[in-house]
């Protein structure tokens, strides 16, 4: 059982904990659906490693995840990103063209090939949408107290994360061909990203809980 | 000459650090940038509030100038006109008519009054000279003047007869606060009794204006901002840096508690 557990699964389930701590009483959809989310990848970490422990292979789990992880991302940034423009066409075009891709890289490769162009592409656009963001963030006339503003964080997490694992997505077939010391390289970075991204929101959750807080 | 694998791997972990790195200094720039952006957003909403403080201080001017002219003209020319007329009515000898002299005695009164209506609406009008003598003063004169207008049960606590300090410029706003305070309840509360407390503690002096009448929804009064009276009592408090505290129920009355930094 202890195989389950490995530090990306730990990572989560501690986010997951502070999620439900902090958000379990949110009334936006959006908070709430992103515990569901964060249920979700645990069970997906969990269930990858059950599946290559006992099938030898986890690249079906994981490629559906990713379609789920498309979905609530783009998601996301909709909802942060609707604040600032309209942008509803801009993000459910995106959204579709992945979608597109997605589906085509199975039809060409079958579903047991991890789908590692829509993760590369899913990054950079990720990013560009961050990006997006703070630029609307920063020419917005109003101020706000980046401090304790949830989505600042939450898409701050975001972009260190796609941003960060750009290159670990690119030079895919390298690193795993190699590992750096006892661990997986892919992993290490992974590692490193995920502590990242949970810790910023967490962060963000306790943002949102004190902004609920105020707001009351 | 080809890289070892060990080799590619560092430059790719150094790589990826680089790329963790980078949005993480975008992140530091985005909250350096946002706080320059605070502090002109503090400036610009610190020089709008000076901005309408300046035309409120510029209105209430305007208005005290034209006040005085009223007064001065009331005072002056049409309270000398009537003076006169009395003078001339009295010069008239008419012993042998008697209704002649009724009416002459009649119009003599009723100008007499009229003369002093009228000094008593200048007094009321040149707020400058009441407050001369003190703001417990010229709030005694204006709760006189509510005794003489009947119709109210009066109870009055004016602890601020005996003040040692004064603030001209502060009096005077204070004391036209509470006309306007005491013109709207004429006008709308339909009140029957006026408690009135005045006092002056830590620096701070203390109005509070209760009565009993048909009250009103004071949060509507001010969203809709339909209340011109109680918004040019809420910019004069704040005018003064004071505060205001209206508390008001439905055919209950309402209380009006101000605190004003004094002097």
């Amino acid at each position: 059982m202890r195989y389950l557990f490995s530090f990306i699964v730990i990572t989560e389930l501690i986010s997951l904990f502070f999620g439900i701590i902090f958000l379990i009483r949110d009334k936006s959809v959006f908070w709430r659906t992103l515990l569901l989310y964060l249920f979700l990848s645990v069970g997906t970490e969990i269930l990858g490693k059950f599946c290559a422990k006992t099938y030898h292979t986890n690249l079906l789990v994981y490629n559906i995840y990713i379609f789920i992880e498309i979905s609530f991302i783009s998601y996301g940034f909709y909802v942060f990103l609707n604040e600032y423009a309209d942008i509803k066409k801009l993000i459910f075009s995106v959204y579709l063209a992945i979608l597109i891709i997605y589906i085509g890289y199975f039809i060409f490769y079958g579903i047991n090939s991890y789908n590692i162009l829509t993760v590369s592409i899913i990054s950079v656009v990720f990013v560009v949408y961050a990006l997006m963001y703070f630029y609307l963030l920063l020419k917005d006339e109003n101020y706000v107290d980046l401090k304790f503003h949830p989505a600042f964080w939450w898409i701050g997490g975001t972009l260190i994360f796609y941003f960060g694992g750009t290159l670990a997505n690119f030079f895919d077939d390298i690193i795993r061909e190699n590992s750096f010391g006892k661990y997986g390289t892919r992993l290490f970075i992974y590692n490193t990203l995920n502590v990242f991204l949970h810790g910023f929101w967490i962060y963000a959750f306790i943002c949102r809980a004190r902004q609920r807080k105020v707001c009351q | 000459m080809q890289s070892s694998p060990t080799e590619s791997m560092s430059i790719i972990l150094l790589a990826s650090l680089v790329f963790l790195l980078m949005p993480i200094f975008l992140l530091l720039y985005i909250r350096s940038y946002n706080r320059h952006k605070k502090n002109h957003f503090v400036e610009k909403e610190n020089m709008r509030q000076k901005f309408e403080s300046e035309i409120l201080k510029t209105h209430i001017e305007v208005q005290e100038q034209t006040m005085q002219t009223i007064a001065t003209e009331l005072h002056d020319n049409i309270g000398q006109l009537l003076s006169l007329t009395t003078l001339t009515l009295n010069s008239i000898n008419v012993p042998e008519n008697e209704k002649a002299s009724e009416k002459i005695e009649n119009s003599l009164s009723l100008v007499n009054k009229s003369i002093k209506e009228i000094r008593e609406l200048a007094k009321i009008l040149h707020g400058e000279q009441i407050v001369e003598s003190g703001i417990g003063n010229a709030i005694e004169q204006e709760i006189n003047w509510l005794k003489r207008v009947g119709g109210y049960e009066l109870q009055v606590s004016n602890n601020l007869l005996e003040l040692s300090v004064s603030s001209p410029d502060k009096d005077l706003i204070i004391l036209r606060l509470l006309q306007e305070i005491i013109n709207n309840i004429i006008k709308h509360a339909q009140a029957t009794s006026i408690h009135i407390d005045t006092y002056l503690k830590n620096e701070t002096l203390f109005l509070t204006v209760k009565e009993n009448g048909i009250g009103f929804d004071y949060e509507a009064a001010r969203t809709k901002k339909t209340g011109i009276g109680l918004a040019s009592i809420q910019k004069r408090v704040e005018l003064i840096k004071g505060k205001i505290e209206v508390n008001s129920v439905v055919e209950k009355g309402t209380s009006i508690f101000i605190e004003i930094p004094y002097p």
